[in-house]
This record gives structure tokens, C-alpha cells and sequence, in this order.
């Protein structure tokens, strides 16, 4: 038998796992990626919260309807040239009683353009989570791990970005000499280069990793734990925990069940 | 059925963990363990902070009174049901816990100068007597303003100490006993994150319960 037996139902579960999404806090990343044909640089956050607990035995947390909160920034540069041929006024020659007046030939070199672009939104997922117990550090922790990649429905998040990248590429391209005739043209062509499946090409590999290597921590504690607090001449009461496992347990409730050892 | 039953938190304390818990305890402050009123009341211990002074007893006649001491050696707890055995006509009922315990007595005989000149007052013989002693008490929870915070107590309600006689003397002597070994446990205050180990805070609801080996708590999530 356990020293220590610590058990927590689904109801409890629930707000405990609130607790600790709320401890994880805001993930950050960043890095390059595809867009399309072009290469753009990220940054990206995420939070979690929400989601409903149901406990199966022996040893899963099933997670259903976890809120990712995310917000990506994203900075394309690309080089309009690739977007829209480059083009040259010729040469026009007009016959005066003087001689004629020639307009020198004029070619236009689309620039390289930098597009920044930003889209928050949120995301549902499902995911089955496994308590995972290590001692690392003279720490004990009980974690609950995410068991491979969860799906993250990512359409409309990808259509919202596209349109964001689409107004962003409008506010870069106005103020270039000579294409305001042809603007919608080229932020058409951007789009059409980069299109849907291009920003989910980009947004899959961001946001994945987040829900991919999502932790939930449900116990941490030193391996020397304090019992009472050292007070004016008295010392601190100190045991070991010399052993932490966790299951679900099913009877008929369904709980996570934390099993602790401790010596003096 | 369920650990937790119609609360969402559950934490069971076992007797050997909360012997545990009493060890660690103790050990880091003998000072609830060992009572003198004069260091002339000898060890072990023979740190002078593992001894808590308390006065000596005062008699008419006897200068600075009668000097004693009282040690108890580290509980061992056994909760409900009885599996260390207990003597008549102590039984452990339900929602209780037994205990096992020695208790030194030590007093310091002397004679008195104007009656005996070639003893100085100061030679003291410690007199020491060790009893065995069993005890049934139970377990309070104690509560603090912040929801979550709170002790685990223990009382003693009774004692056998076995074969003294006469038996009015028996019963002298455990009522006193009972009385300083309650009042020395009372000093030992269990958080009840203790309890849990640190594992699921909670607000208490129910408990302590004391059933099937173990020290009960059932409570809500914070």
C-alpha cells in the first residue's frame, strides 16, 4: 500500500487541467518557412485553455475541444518580377519643324517587396494525453503528454490569412511607381502564387509543434518535500519521496490516481 | 466504488506513511519528545535544544522543588482496523487510531541538607522508570481562512499501561500519562498538503476519516 494515495475525478480533472494550461502560459516560436513559391520568416504564440477531461483506464486523458489561441506574423519577401513581367515603354519619336523630340525608352524592374502580414485566431482540437512520471533534478512531475499529433483543422485559418495577406500586399505594393494600373493584378498574382494550399503549407508546420509536444503539468513537487517550514529555532520537517507512479483508475468513476512513497 | 465518492479530490494518508510523517517529525524536533526541568535530568539526548525545560514541581519544604523529567519515544500509529493489537480493555473503534509509545519517567531523588549533613543538597540520584504504553485517540482537521489551508491533529483519548499494581495507581498514572502524551501530540500539526504530498490542493469537505489503514480527506479542487 502507498504511503500516500491522491485521486482526482473527472469534474476535478477538469479543473485542474484549466489550472494547468493557464501555468503553461504563452508558447512562442518562430523561424522560415514555404509560402508557396517563397520563403517568409515567422513568429508565432500560442495559449491553451478550455477542453473536456474523460479519463480512461489504464492510462489515457482524453482531451476533446482544447482552444489554441495563436497569433502568427509573417514577413514574405518576394520579387515582384517573379509576380508580373517586367516591361519598357519604348522609345517615341515625334517629328518637329525643329527635328524630332524621342522620349528616352523606359524600362521598369519590378523590386523586391517585403510583406509583413499578421492573423490571430483560434483553433479546436482533440487529443489523448498519457501521465508521464520523471524524477529529473531531485524533482518529481507528473506530466500529461500529448500521444502523437493532434489534428488541427486549419482551413478557415488559412483563407483569413491569405485575405490578410492579400490586403498587406495591396499597403506594400501602392506607393511603386508605375503599378498602380496594374496593383490588382499583382496582388492577384501573389495570391495566385502563393494560394490556400501554400499558407496551410506554411501554418501546419508553425502551429503543429505546439499541440505536438503539449504538456500538462498535474504534480511537481521536490524530491526533499517540505512537510512543515522551519519556524524561529525549530528545522524544517523534510521526507523523501522515494516513489511517484500514476494511472486512471476505473471503478465506478473514472480517476486519476496518483500513487506517492516517502521515507523519513 | 470510487476513491474520491461524491467529492472530486481524495487523498488516504496510510499508517505507514504517517508513521513516517511522525518520524520526520519528531526526529527534526526531539524537543516534543523530551521534557526536563533540569539538565541534572540526564540523556540521551544530550543536545540541550532536544529537551523543552518545564518547571519543576513545587512542594512546601523542598527548595526549588522536585525536578523530573518525561520522555516519550517515537509513536508508531495503527489505524483503524486494530493489525498491531491492542491490550485490554483499550479497543480501537471506528474512526480511531492506536498508538505504541515507551514513556521514561525520571526524577531526581536527593536528600535533604538539615536532615542528612554529609549529603550535599546537589547529589541527585535520577530515579528512572520506562512503561510501555498503548493509546486510542483520533484525528481533527483544523482550518485556516484560506481555503485549502489547514492541520491534521491527533488526540489521545485514552491509555493501558500494562501490570502495574494496585490498579488505583495504574489508573494515577495514566491519567497522568495520557494527559502529558496528549498535550506532547497536540504540538504535531500535519499541513494537509502533507497529507496529499503536495498532490491536488483542495478544499476540505469531508474528513479526516480514519478506515482501512489509512487517514481519509475528501475535498473540492481550488
Amino acid at each position: 500500500m502507498p504511503d500516500v494515495v491522491a485521486a482526482i475525478d473527472e469534474g476535478g480533472a477538469n479543473d485542474l487541467l484549466q489550472d494547468a494550461a493557464a501555468a503553461l502560459g504563452t508558447l512562442s516560436d518562430s523561424g522560415s518557412g514555404s509560402l508557396g513559391p517563397f520563403v517568409a520568416n515567422w513568429s508565432a504564440s500560442a495559449t491553451f485553455s478550455g477542453g473536456t477531461v474523460d479519463l480512461i483506464a489504464p492510462d489515457v486523458v482524453r482531451l476533446a475541444n482544447v482552444r489554441m489561441d495563436y497569433s502568427v506574423a509573417v514577413s514574405v519577401s518576394l520579387d515582384l518580377s517573379d509576380i508580373i513581367p517586367d516591361f519598357c515603354l519604348p522609345r517615341i519619336c515625334i517629328p518637329t519643324p525643329f527635328g524630332s523630340i524621342c522620349t528616352p525608352r523606359i524600362c521598369i524592374d519590378w523590386p523586391t517587396i517585403t510583406i509583413p502580414f499578421s492573423h490571430s485566431s483560434f483553433v479546436n482540437f482533440s487529443a489523448d494525453f498519457r501521465p508521464v512520471v520523471t524524477l529529473v533534478g531531485g524533482e518529481w512531475r507528473v506530466d500529461l503528454v500529448v500521444l502523437g499529433t493532434p489534428f488541427l483543422q486549419l482551413g478557415p485559418a488559412a483563407a483569413a490569412l491569405l485575405a490578410a495577406l492579400g490586403l498587406a500586399a495591396a499597403a506594400v505594393l501602392a506607393p511603386i511607381p508605375f503599378i498602380g494600373p496594374i496593383l490588382a493584378l499583382a496582388v492577384a498574382g501573389i495570391l495566385a502564387a502563393i494560394g490556400v494550399a501554400g499558407i496551410l503549407g506554411l501554418l501546419g508546420p508553425i502551429l503543429s509543434p505546439f499541440v505536438s509536444g503539449l504538456t500538462f503539468n498535474v504534480f511537481r513537487q521536490p524530491q526533499l518535500f517540505e512537510v512543515v517550514p522551519a519556524s524561529g529555532s525549530d528545522a524544517a520537517v523534510n521526507v523523501t519521496l522515494t516513489a511517484v507512479t500514476a494511472a486512471v483508475v476505473s471503478t465506478d468513476e473514472d480517476e486519476l490516481v496518483l500513487n506517492v512513497d516517502f521515507s523519513p | 466504488m470510487s476513491l474520491t465518492e461524491a467529492e472530486e479530490v481524495h487523498a488516504g494518508l496510510h499508517e505507514s506513511g504517517a508513521n513516517d510523517l511522525l518520524t520526520a517529525f519528531l526526529t527534526a524536533r526531539p524537543r516534543l519528545l523530551n521534557y526536563r526541568s533540569s539538565p541534572l535530568v540526564p540523556g540521551p539526548p544530550a543536545a540541550a535544544s532536544a529537551w523543552t525545560t518545564i518547571p519543576p514541581l513545587p512542594f512546601p519544604g523542598v527548595p526549588g522543588g522536585i525536578h523530573w523529567g518525561v520522555q516519550f519515544d517515537l509513536p508508531e500509529i495503527d489505524f483503524h482496523p486494530d493489525t498491531a493489537g491492542l491490550p485490554p480493555p483499550l479497543t480501537l473503534g471506528a474512526q480511531r487510531f492506536a498508538l505504541r509509545t515507551t514513556v521514561t519517567l525520571t526524577i531526581l531523588c536527593g536528600t535533604r541538607r538539615r536532615e542528612d549533613p554529609e549529603q550535599p543538597s546537589s547529589a541527585v540520584t535520577p530515579l528512572r522508570a520506562q512503561l510501555k504504553l498503548f493509546g486510542v485517540g483520533h484525528a481533527n482537521a483544523v482550518y485556516f481562512g484560506t481555503p485549502g489551508q489547514g492541520e491534521i491533529t491527533f488526540d489521545v483519548d485514552a491509555i493501558e499501561i500494562v501490570d502495574i499494581e494496585p490498579v488505583q495507581l495504574e489508573a494515577v498514572l495514566e491519567c497522568l500519562i495520557r494527559t502529558l502524551l496528549d498535550a506532547a501530540l497536540g504540538n504535531v500539526r500535519l499541513p494537509l498538503e502533507a497529507v496529499t504530498a503536495g498532490a491536488f490542493a483542495f478544499a476540505l469537505v469531508r474528513g479526516p476519516e480514519i478506515e482501512d489503514d489509512q487517514l481519509k480527506l475528501y475535498g473540492n479542487v481550488l
